[in-house]
């Protein structure tokens, strides 16, 4: 038996958690769990998707701020995330179906943890951090620290995820999200790659990031070197992009794809997705989910 | 058990269930609308699709306890009467149907496309069906029928 | 005069219901004798191949709301003999619940019977079955080896073979189930150039959208009423009667809106058969349906054949012949599967062809897997898959355009009707035009010219053109029963005993029937799957409906309607040869006075009051003219008919990650003549999708333990609305001279040219880089590893 209510207020839902409730948001994966028999439904669960303190997407001259709350179909139409943190919008626009999307949200996936999760990779392209509130208590975790392993966060059971933070982005600057997909709807990424790039003035590259999904056992962030800062986007620096993505992931061969596979794919992800990114800091528009815009992950 | 007052096309129905139901069975079994189907056991399928404010959910995986206060909209909520929606119409006039069980969800998710998006382009509808699965179609003609009531409707 | 219904793309009848939602399928059927239903779940294996040891369900039995829980030791159904309807040795029949054995993942061990559907799940939990593991066969050539068998004597310790079964108590030839072999012909010596390839066809799911599905019920006077999503009620009942030693007429099995079938619903499993066992120990009805996972691991499943194809040719384009080596993987229980080779593959070994010399052995092979059944173009979909493979592999090899080897050997329509060396008779169609049609509507010229400019510039997305043509053999012989009934107010009724789920037969049957009585196909209605409404049925399996109950309608309307024809004489004082039936109005009138004329209102009142002199009208023993009703069956004397076509598929590999997309698919079919052309299109439509599917990655998997990695829709993956574009279809429209309607069959033609065309297609995409092969699916890792590898083949590990 499982008893349930809806929590009106933030103090509610963080005081239900405290008395080891567990946070229902979209409920997907909760209702899937318990009808395959993964796992039963929790004895007491509060649902958290009516809170208005979790909805919102703000930007200040700093910082975004993104409500754990905000749907995955809101993240792709947001003309902020669309226009600025694009890497974001491209991978909303790429998880599950319509109703998927409309019933699942950002903090939700964040807190499942899964190293194949879409809005993972921009979220660490992009330096965000997770801001976890007890009834007592409020903290910055970076993406780093929260996921700890496949399907485990370092949050403790009476955090609740309220926010996604970061940075306002510099200027020509530009992120993108690519996925290599085997279809399109309802599809687990086989694998894929964010990655955020700001051009100098001399149209070199200031600064990038990379960051892999479904390549490790969370996602994986990038030490691109000097393997392209400082140079010219040319095949070369390209070339050497797709090299490191390969040589840092650490993937396994699963019903979906080997190791060897994974590892090469991954770093043509990486490769198309730092162009992409590129393109958008020069100013280009390249509609959301850049994958179809450009057919280069999959059947588009 | 949990007591739950759910509006189903309009109508309240007060129910009494376990809170970890999921919305598609006491639609089906509490409320008494069987035209919302289960064909798979994980949102994959979408032959359970309800519309929750007017947006497409899969029913088979949400709980029946969270949709309080919300409007469901089911497949028996949208003819008026005898006059079939529009939508209703094209996929019978264009051969939309086959064995009918993926249409009840195939028709919410397609009027949830078009009151999005009043006037979608193929790919538009492509992705608004695209958590619908139809093995008898091939969905060429449900595209048409979409696409025909798209123009039908304005 | 043309038939103004027939050829008509008419809305269909059935639609509303299954638009509102009022379509009630078997979860949602009501009968009074199905009220305080109880519900089972079963407890099935998870190991594929174990002896069991003891199965446990002491604390199930005392769980909240369980009313019973059985076991293979408690023997519910006996005797044990009965196959369900199986054409192999008995010895091979699966026990309604695992005894002895088990021998796939997903058997049925127990079954617990409860209040409520979640109550026999969580009991079901507490169920616990001691298996000790045997070594667990999944690979072919380990099958056929014959050192470790699935069937050994004493396994079945209960087994009553029933009178005749000469199979006794041990598999003859061990894992080998079944055996068929073809030489016939003469192989012409000019064809010195010999091609082979082996080519897998992987298994596959039926996957209706509603799974599979039953509710018994026993009555007062001992009668068995079964509600089932099945495509064969009048099978299925015969099954159950000689399972339950009944009458036939003590068996009542209703079909309610069957959510697709395509193979997957032909009632032959244990599932289906123990339910009434069950309802007569609680003395209950009991409902149960099958959950997605359930289905995928134990629903049957289709194709899982591995075809060894060497080609014989001539230097310039002449096939001589083909030797075939076919094995199929028929799962742990022999199904439907182990009778395919035999009645439909080797029959049609030419495909399309004039080809010399067929030499064919087939084998049916146990493996520990879920049972191989029926799916969608079982028994052809596979081999005309892989002879179109070959065929691109030969033209390859002698420098030859696939479409002008196809050219060069596809059978001449002068030649139809035609014979093969395999012994099928093929009626009348156009092969060569068909292709030719597909070729020019696909451009073809162009798409190679777009090739041949992207190879030279080394795009990173090539271009694949590829090419099937096809015939099948459909029916499989036999008849089908109608039965038509004009009513009064001039509305009608057709009974008949096949069946549709989803196939439109309430709309085809309406307008054939239409056609003949001249009533509006929307005043006729249908009555299908009801085993209470018609003696006998076969049902809608093989692409055979229209081709036999479609004739049985129009002959039962034709008799009505020359019966009617005596009546309106009387009435008309005329003579019934002077009189016509104007089926645009439905009215008969004197031939040349349509003013004075009489409708169907006034002959049944006429009947009614017996006012006419019934000498002229009784002669015909079969019909009942003062109820304007006749039933007829229509044999169709082994007279199958073979749909055909050619279909044009092009396709873009991404060479750096292997993935594949179908940009077009161009097909010309021949279904015969069309009753209702948007219904024909809409089962290509179907079919098209599914074999375009079974390339894209479409594919049933289980690991070397013989466990199910694809068990839910995220790993089985059916085709979804965004993996295609718009099919582009054309018809050719041959009668046939097999019946005498000119009918062909549609149901499963899509699937034939769709999975080799994309093959034929995405192999093509990569010939200047070495590939001549690709297993299927073709899956971005496989197309990678082929163009990486320059090899062929692209799958690391060729055990299946």
């Amino acid at each position: 038996m499982t008893t349930f209510s809806i929590a009106q207020s933030l103090d509610e839902a963080l005081e239900a958690l405290a008395s080891g409730a567990r946070p229902v948001a979209g409920g997907t994966d909760l209702v899937v769990g318990s009808r395959q028999g993964k796992a039963p439904l929790p004895a007491t669960v509060i649902a958290i998707d009516r809170i208005d303190e979790l909805g919102g997407i703000n930007l200040d001259d700093n910082r975004l701020r993104i409500g754990a709350m905000v749907t995955h179909a809101q993240l792709m139409v947001d003309p902020i995330i669309a226009g600025q943190f694009s890497a974001i919008a491209d991978a909303a626009a790429l998880v599950g179906s319509p109703s998927t999307r409309n019933v699942g949200t950002l903090g939700g996936n964040v807190m499942n943890g899964s190293p194949a999760m879409d809005t993972g990779a921009p979220l660490v392209v992009l330096g965000a951090t997770a801001e976890l509130q007890t009834t007592s208590t409020s903290r910055q975790s970076t993406m780093d620290e929260l996921w700890i392993g496949p399907g485990t966060t370092s949050a403790a059971d009476d955090e609740l995820c309220v926010a996604l933070n970061m940075p306002a982005r510099p200027a020509n600057s530009g992120s993108a999200y690519v996925r290599l997909e085997y279809r399109r709807a309802m599809e687990i990424a086989v694998v894929g790659a964010a990655a955020s790039v700001t051009l100098a003035d001399d149209g070199t590259i200031a600064e990038a990031s990379v960051a892999l999904t479904a390549v490790a056992p969370t996602i994986l962030a990038v030490d691109l070197g000097d393997s392209i800062v400082g140079k010219p986007l040319n095949d070369a620096t390209l070339a050497a992009v797709a090299d490191v993505a390969s040589e840092t992931a650490t993937p396994i061969s699963d019903l979906r794809a080997t190791d060897r596979y994974r590892r090469h794919t991954v770093g043509v992800m990486a490769r198309r997705a730092i162009a992409a990114a590129a393109r958008r800091a020069d100013g280009e528009t390249i509609a959301i989910p850049v994958n179809r815009a450009l057919g280069i992950g999959a059947n588009s | 058990m949990h007591q739950m007052n759910l509006e189903v096309n309009g109508v309240s129905y007060p129910v009494v269930a376990d809170a970890s139901r999921n919305l598609l069975s006491v639609i089906r079994t509490e409320v008494g609308l069987t035209g919302t189907k289960e064909g798979c056991d994980d949102c994959e399928c979408g032959a359970c699709m309800v519309l929750l404010d007017g947006q497409p959910v899969n029913s088979c995986s949400y709980l029946a306890a969270q949709a309080e206060g919300r409007a469901i909209t089911t497949i028996e909520g949208l003819a008026e009467g005898d006059e079939l929606h529009p939508i209703q119409a094209k996929m019978l006039e264009l051969g939309g149907v086959q064995c009918g069980f993926c249409t009840p969800g195939m028709i919410m998710s397609a009027h949830a496309l078009l009151e999005r998006t009043p006037q979608p382009s193929e790919e538009e509808i492509r992705i608004g069906l695209s958590g619908n699965l139809c093995r008898c179609t091939g969905y060429a003609k449900i595209l048409a029928a979409v696409g025909e009531a798209a123009v039908e409707i304005r | 005069m043309p038939a103004p219904h027939t050829g008509a793309a008419l809305g269909r009848v059935e639609d509303a219901a299954f638009l509102t939602g009022s379509a009630r399928y078997i979860a949602d059927v009501q009968d009074p004798l199905l009220e305080e239903s109880a519900f089972v779940v079963f407890v099935r294996s998870t190991m594929a191949h174990a002896r069991l040891i003891d199965v446990d369900a002491n604390d199930a039995k005392v769980a909240p709301g369980v009313l019973d829980v059985v076991t293979g030791a408690d023997q519910v159904v006996l005797p044990a003999g009965p196959t369900y309807g199986i054409p192999v040795g008995h010895i091979f029949t699966q026990p309604v619940l695992a005894e002895t054995k088990v021998r796939y993942v997903g058997e049925p061990i127990a079954a617990v019977v409860a209040e409520t559907h979640q109550q026999a799940v969580d009991a079901a939990e507490l169920v616990v079955v001691d298996l000790d593991p045997l070594t667990t066969i999944i690979d072919f050539d380990d099958a056929l080896a014959n050192q470790v068998l699935l069937f050994e004597s004493g396994d079945a310790p209960n087994f009553q073979p029933s009178a005749g079964d000469r199979s006794g108590d041990a598999a003859p030839n061990g894992n080998i189930a079944s055996e068929e072999a073809l030489t016939a012909g003469t192989l012409d010596p000019a064809a010195t150039v010999v091609v082979a390839e082996r080519v897998w066809n992987p298994r596959q799911s039926p996957a209706p959208m509603e799974p599979r599905g039953i509710a018994t019920a026993w009555d007062d006077h001992g009668e068995l009423h079964v509600w089932a999503a099945t495509q064969r009620p009048h099978g299925f009942r015969a099954q159950l009667a000689e399972f339950y030693q009944l009458d036939l007429e003590e068996i009542h099995v209703l079909a309610p809106e069957v959510g697709g079938g395509f193979g997957g619903k032909v009632s032959r499993s244990v599932e289906e058969h123990i339910l009434p066992a069950l309802s007569k120990r609680i003395r209950r009805p009991i409902r149960w349906t099958d959950t997605r996972s359930e289905f995928l691991a134990a629903g049957t499943q289709g194709r899982a054949e591995r075809i060894d194809m060497t080609l014989h040719g001539t230097p310039d384009g002449r096939i001589g012949g083909v030797e075939v080596k076919l094995v199929k993987d028929l799962g742990a229980y022999p199904g439907v599967g182990s009778y395919l080779a035999r009645g439909y593959t080797i029959p049609m070994a030419c495909g399309p062809y004039d080809i010399g010399w067929v030499d064919f052995t087939a084998l049916g092979v146990l493996t520990n897997r879920s049972t191989v059944g029926a799916f969608r173009g079982a028994g052809r979909a596979p081999y005309i898959g892989a002879l179109e493979r070959v065929i691109d592999i030969y033209a390859a090899r002698i420098g030859m355009d696939p479409a002008e080897v196809r050219r060069e050997n596809l059978i001449p329509p002068e030649a139809m009707p035609f014979t093969t060396v395999a012994g099928a008779t093929y009626d009348e169609a156009n092969y060569p035009a068909d292709l030719q049609r597909a070729l020019d509507a696909a451009g073809y010229d162009d798409l190679r010219a777009e090739q041949s400019r992207r190879r030279s510039s080394g795009e990173t997305l090539q271009v694949g053109i590829g090419i099937a043509c096809y015939c099948h053999k459909t029916a499989g012989g036999g008849g089908e029963e109608a039965h038509v009934r004009v009513r009064p107010d001039a509305t009608a009724v057709v009974t008949t005993g096949t069946t549709s789920q989803g196939h439109g037969h309430a709309t085809t049957w309406s307008q054939i029937a239409g056609d003949v009585l001249g009533i509006d196909p929307a005043n006729i209605s249908v009555v299908e799957g009801n085993t209470d409404a018609i003696a006998t049925g076969v049902g809608a399996v093989g692409s055979r409906s229209l081709q036999t109950a479609g004739l049985a309608i129009h002959n039962a309307s034709t008799t009505i309607a020359d019966n009617a024809r005596e009546v309106a004489a009387q009435l008309l004082e005329a003579n019934a040869g002077d009189v016509v039936l104007d089926t645009s109005s439905g009215s008969f009138h004197v031939i040349g006075t349509p003013a004075v004329s009489v409708g169907w209102v006034e002959i049944a009142a006429a009947l009614a009051t017996d006012s006419l002199d019934h000498s002229s009208t009784s002669s015909s023993p079969s019909s009942e003219p003062d109820e304007l009703s006749c039933g007829e069956f229509y044999d169709n004397e082994g007279r199958d008919t073979y749909p055909s076509g050619a279909a044009v598929a092009v396709v873009e590999v991404d060479t750096e990650t292997g993935h594949v997309r179908l940009d077009r698919f161009v097909s010309v079919d021949d279904a015969g003549v069309r009753v209702n052309p948007m219904i024909v299109d809409g089962q290509l439509h179907g079919g098209i999708a599914s074999g375009l599917a079974q390339v894209l990655g479409e594919e049933i998997i289980y690991d070397d333990d013989g466990n199910l990695l694809t068990s839910n829709f995220m790993d089985y993956a059916v085709a979804s609305i965004d993996w295609f574009p718009q099919f582009e279809l054309h018809h050719s429209e041959t009668a046939s001279s097999h019946n005498a309607l000119g009918f062909k069959a549609v149901g499963e033609s899509g699937v034939m040219a769709a999975t080799p065309a994309m093959h034929n297609a995405v192999v093509d995409a990569l010939g200047h880089l070495g590939v001549d092969h690709i297993e299927l699916p073709c899956t971005p890792e496989r197309v990678w590893n082929a163009i990486a590898s320059g090899n062929k083949n692209g799958r690391d590990n060729t055990a299946e």
